[in-house]
């Protein structure tokens, strides 16, 4: 028996080399991450020399740790040794570089390499090699560690003097001699778009900066009137996702370092549409992050306008792990997400490459995802199949970009521009003043809008428990039920007017009922969908409200009619009465439905506003005035220009403060529309359902008893009954009331609405005097309240009674007919 | 002296010079001084001015009007960057429980209008202060 080993023929060389790396760019790119690893805050990547092959240069430069003499003999020259094995991480940074191989791209891109390095403290070192000196065929007995290379120490002198370069405390220089390839601009900007999409342009980190810098001097004249994104020499770059962010729809979403939660943002031109925070499902994956883009055709045009090139040749959605991108996912072709495939199986429901850009961020600090080599990705184990697997159950990814998808194909359907994308792409890269108001779609915004919140539940899909928090734009809501609400209004009328312009059939209304009924369940949606998930939707309970009311009258009126007709005659002289009272009713509901809509959008919202500018304008005069106060009364010398100024802006803000108490308390302050019929026991259960969150907040008990089976429907201005229990809640607070108990009934011709509490009470002996205006019992309180109270009853006809008990509580009680 | 940048997102432009106003007398005292306070009338790029800007402190008011987003939203999106910048959330309004509308958020404080400046030198004790 005899004892053999491997040998390693000189040819191996090759093979690791320039025959594995096929790729220039990729080689670059082996030789940048090692930069990167070295802890350099910026890698210089330099081309000399160009029109002459031989002379021809590429030096790659960083200042990062440099070599020792060891760390060359032993680790460099040390065919696919790699510490990066051992080391997860340095210098701050999770390693990029692997597999030991990255060294042989320089035998990729020239004939020779010098490298200079330098630890901070050590010599200069420097090494030549010649590959050529590895390619001899057929040498059966040369091994590759039979090559013997020079390995000089050198002082800073020599260094300086032999070499073009500055000196430096620590770095790694490489000198790529006699390059393999012609590298013209075009092949060095097909390198800097490589290098722009290499680096994570999430750079949130300035501790670990990391700066890629091109440089192509024989360029330079050359390229001098190009635009930035055309030019070689300079840093690279990657802002093109950051000024996608405000122009298209796009959705983010992370996992979080724990692996606890998803955090997903919807965001339409900027708009946020809602966020959502859920429980994480996937437990393989952690501290993940998702960014989609969809590009309808105007933004792809902008795309091709920001960077030079079209969108569908950059690429659509890349991988980067621990801040450096994996080719080839992403790249133009490639599909490894199966993206087309999918969308070749749904036709027009899917989204494909060509409409989405972004890409997915994996801090990897365990390994967890394993790289098989540059250009063949990752293993496609349980972690890579949590994140990318596309049918049911599916992975992170499509998790989110169905959501994405689903949005933009059902919500935003307009978004197919009238134009072709080519036509629109000549228009807008041959115009320097286009702007966003230029776009033209197929369909309003008002429509699309309405179809988005329409959808937001479908896009969501959880289950409730899963999700921890949701907030959907609420102004965004509010619009579009202020629209609703437009909408429904003008149906109603458009039914007034059929009614009174023909005798109806039951057929007839039946129709009317259907549109009814529709415009009801689509309210009924987003009421579902607002009112499970945000606090404030008591507006479209109210809308809803009424139309179902209304709805359901009219399903009285339509069976009623039915019955009529029976009897010929009579049925007809019926039917005749018949159709004027559901006109009447049609012409109240109008009515009760503009009133929701100014409620909405008028007077509440008015009220609203006031009281948050009275709290803004009070804040700052209380600001001014107390600095002002400190400043003074400490001892500073402030010049009477400064005070002088700070009185002007408080004199002004308390302007504001009179103009909107002046405006408030005016008996006919309603300045948009005329008191409306109102049904009282509804409104006030609405408003009382209202202010109870802030009522429990105040350690108050409200209760609401409705005693009273015949609705009451009085002309009434709705601020004024909001006032009005406003005052009597706030008094009851101020006498320390625990409880606070409204209740309707009715006695003979009268409603009675009474407000009882068990606060401490009135002297009875007082209770003559409560209405002046000024009476007050608290040092705090004005005692406009209950005056105004008085007039506001004086004025809807009504009687007020008080009947109270110190220790005991008060009870108000008013008399309506 | 350190100094301390501090970013409004508030619709009124006064309100964040008179907060600093009536609070950097006491803060210089103690060693600390307030830049020209940063701000921003509305939600639009409120991520990207605190990536770009870096204050040290953000306050952040719920109901910004004329804006379609309103402030809770604008700190889950800051904190979905990882930004751990502390925030101080205030309104004027009550009823709305703040706390619950940026529950599990991190570093940030709850406020009513009226204290805002309270709460302010109280987090700039707690945090800024050399001691």
């Amino acid at each position: 028996m005899a004892k053999v080993n491997f040998r390693t023929n000189v040819l191996l060389k090759s093979i690791i080399g320039k025959d594995l790396i096929t790729d220039d760019n990729i080689a670059v790119l082996e030789l940048v991450k090692n930069s990167f690893d070295a802890g350099s805050n910026q890698v210089k990547i330099s081309f000399e020399n160009l029109d002459v092959q031989e002379n021809s240069k590429l030096v790659i430069s960083d200042l990062g740790s440099g070599m020792s003499k060891f760390d060359l003999e032993n680790k460099w020259l040390n065919i696919a040794y790699s510490e990066k094995k051992a080391k997860r991480e340095e210098y701050g940074r999770i390693l990029a570089g692997n597999k030991g191989v990255g060294r042989f791209s320089c035998d990729r891109l020239g004939h020779y390499l010098t490298i200079y390095t330098k630890k901070e403290s050590g010599s200069y070192l420097k090494i030549f090699i010649n590959w050529q000196w590895f390619e001899e065929e057929g040498k059966i007995d040369l091994n590759i560690q039979d090559i013997q290379i020079n390995l000089d120490e050198i002082t800073e002198e020599q260094f300086v003097k032999k070499t073009s370069y500055s000196p430096f405390e620590s770095g790694t220089i490489l000198e790529i001699k006699s390059l393999r390839e012609t590298w013209t601009h075009t092949k060095i900007l097909s390198l800097k778009r490589q290098l722009e999409r290499l680096i994570n342009p999430n750079q949130s980190f300035k501790a670990n900066k990391f700066d890629i810098i091109l440089e192509a001097k024989e360029f330079l004249n050359f390229e001098k009137d190009f635009g930035d994104a055309q030019k070689v020499n300079g840093k690279v770059r990657n802002r093109i996702f950051e000024k996608l962010t405000f122009r298209v729809t796009n959705i983010q979403s992370k996992i979080s370092r724990d692996g606890r939660t998803i955090t997903t943002i919807l965001k339409d031109r900027g708009i946020t549409i809602f966020t959502l925070v859920e429980k994480n499902p996937f437990p393989a994956l952690k501290n993940i992050r998702v960014f989609i883009y969809y590009l309808n055709p105007y933004s792809k045009a902008y795309f091709t306008k920001q960077t030079g090139i079209r969108s569908v040749d950059f690429g659509s959605i890349f991988l980067f792990i621990n801040g450096f991108r994996i080719p080839p996912y992403g790249d133009y072709g490639d599909d490894w997400l199966g993206m087309e495939s999918r969308k070749g199986q749904g036709y027009k429901r899917y989204l494909g490459t060509r409409e989405v850009v972004g890409r997915i961020e994996v801090e990897d600090e365990n390994e967890d995802f394993k790289i098989i080599s540059s250009r063949s990705g990752v293993v496609n184990d349980e972690t890579f199949t949590q994140l990318t697997q596309s049918d049911s159950p599916y992975g992170y990814y499509y998790k989110i970009f169905r959501r994405l998808e689903r949005f933009v194909v059902e919500g935003i359907k307009w978004d197919s521009a009238i134009e072709d994308d080519n036509q629109l792409e000549k228009k807008i890269l041959s115009d320097p003043n286009w702007d966003i108001s230029k776009e033209r779609y197929i369909e309003d915004s008002f429509t699309r809008n309405t179809r988005i919140i329409e959808v937001v539940e479908n896009i969501l899909s959880i289950k409730k428990d899963d999700v921890y928090r949701l907030r959907i734009n609420k102004s965004f809501v509010a619009d579009l039920i202020e629209e609703k609400a437009d909408l429904v209004e003008q149906e109603l009328e458009r039914i007034a007017e059929q009614l009174k312009s023909k005798n109806l059939s039951p057929g007839d209304i039946e129709k009317f009922l259907i549109k009814l009924d529709s415009s009801r369940t689509e309210l009924k949606t987003f009421s579902d969908i607002v009112s499970a998930y945000n606090e404030n939707s008591n507006l479209i309970t109210r809308t809803e409200k009424t139309l179902l009311k209304r709805y359901q009258d009219l399903l009285d009126e339509k069976s009623k009619i039915e019955l009529r007709l029976k009897e010929e005659e009579s049925a007809r002289v019926a039917e005749e009465n018949k159709r004027k009272a559901a006109e009447e009713k049609l012409k109240q509901a109008t009515s009760e439905n503009l009133f929701l809509k100014n409620i909405k959008s008028q007077d509440l919202d008015e009220v609203v506003s006031f009281v948050h500018h009275i709290g803004i304008s009070s804040g700052i005069i209380d600001n001014y005035l107390t600095g002002l106060y400190k400043k003074l009364s400490s001892g500073q010398k402030l010049d009477s220009e400064k005070i002088i100024e700070i009185l002007k802006i408080a004199v002004f803000e308390n302007k504001k403060i009179q103009n909107i108490s002046t405006f408030a308390t005016k008996a006919n302050f309603k300045l948009y529309t005329d008191a409306i019929e109102l049904n009282l026991d509804e409104y006030i259960r609405e408003y009382i359902n209202n202010i109870i969150a802030i009522a429990t907040d105040s350690g108050i008990k409200i209760s609401f008893v409705n005693n009273n089976d015949k609705p009451l429907i009085k002309k009434l201005r709705p601020i004024e009954i909001n006032i009005l229990v406003d005052n009597l809640f706030s008094n009851s607070k101020k006498a320390g009331a625990t409880e606070f108990n409204v209740s309707l009934t009715r006695s003979e011709n009268n409603l009675i609405l009474s407000f009882e509490d068990n606060g401490k009470g009135i002297d009875e002996n007082k209770l003559k005097d409560i209405y002046r205006y000024g009476y007050t019992t608290t040092e705090k309180g004005s005692g406009i309240g209950l005056y105004h109270i008085k007039e506001i009853l004086d004025r809807m006809g009504a009687k007020l009674e008080v009947t109270s008990k110190l220790g005991k509580g008060t009870t108000f009680k008013i008399y309506l007919e | 002296m350190r100094e301390l940048k501090i970013l409004w997102v508030e619709d009124d432009e006064k309100f964040g010079p008179s907060i600093h106003f009536r609070i950097e007398d006491s803060l210089i005292q103690n060693g600390i001084k307030l830049t020209e306070p940063i701000l921003l009338g509305n939600g639009e790029g409120v991520w990207e001015t605190v990536r770009d800007l870096e204050p040290d402190i953000i306050m952040m008011d719920h109901n910004l009007e004329d804006v379609i987003i309103n402030g809770a939203n604008l700190v889950i999106e800051i904190r979905f960057h990882n930004n751990e910048t502390p925030i101080i959330f205030y309104s004027s309004e009550m009823g709305e429980k703040l706390s619950n509308l940026v529950k599990n958020e991190n570093e940030v404080y709850i406020s009513k209008r009226a204290d805002v400046h309270s709460e302010l030198e109280r987090l700039i004790s707690d945090r800024f202060q050399m001691k």
